[in-house]
């Protein structure tokens, strides 16, 4: 039989378990190839001018859209 | 070209004017984009929650908005700008010619029918295109 401190440290490994690493339903939507490009708009700096950017303005023409994870790394 | 990251245009902007403007001739050419709450990251599949980031993803998107194709490394992992540019290539000559771009395929190198033709092809692939054609 199972004390309660040790079925509390039990309900805290399975509750970390279960949100560890993993993101959240709401978090992710994703895309499909063959499926359209999710819409954005947001600020940019372009040749050192600050402005807005819409995935929109971008239509009639190929785009490679492309994500990193930080400024000043090395990769 | 659009880069995005989470970090802000203040922060693209010294990044490009300390660093990138000496890496690259005449500076960076294209948008770098703010998504500071990962929201465009979220809609493409690529923002990590537990690092606050967008990770190392690319997508390629034909002129009518739809994507064609899709790239995720991890973060020690960089890309291939020379693969990038012959998937592009690829994709618009399949646009041009109606071909099929196989495993390997370059500009010069034989590509096979698209659509139905190229379905007739089922099993006899080996009679017209060589292992070789791959590397």
């Amino acid at each position: 039989m199972w004390s309660l401190s040790q079925r509390k440290a039990g309900h805290r490994l399975k509750q970390m378990l279960q949100t560890a690493d993993r993101p959240q339903e709401d978090d992710v939507m994703g895309v499909c190839v063959g499926a359209p490009a999710p819409d954005f708009e947001a600020s940019a700096c372009d040749k050192g001018s600050v402005t807005k950017i819409a995935l929109g303005d971008y239509r009639g023409q190929w785009v490679v859209l492309f994500f990193y994870p930080a400024d000043f790394t090395c990769v | 070209m659009l880069a995005v990251s989470v970090d802000s245009v203040e922060s693209h902007r010294k990044w490009e004017e300390a660093e990138l403007s000496k890496m690259i001739p005449g500076g960076v050419r294209f948008p770098m984009l703010s998504d500071p709450e990962g929201e465009i990251g979220r809609r493409y599949g690529v923002y990590d929650a537990r690092a606050a980031t967008d990770q190392r993803g690319r997508f390629i998107i034909d002129p009518e908005g739809v994507v064609q194709a899709m790239e995720i490394t991890c973060d020690v992992l960089g890309r291939n700008i020379p693969e990038i540019l012959r998937q592009l290539r690829a994709l618009q000559h399949h646009r041009e010619t109606g071909q099929a771009m196989p495993c390997g395929w370059e500009p010069g190198k034989p590509a096979l029918p698209g659509e139905e033709e190229g379905r007739r092809l089922s099993g006899k692939v080996w009679q017209t295109w060589k292992l070789r054609n791959a590397f």
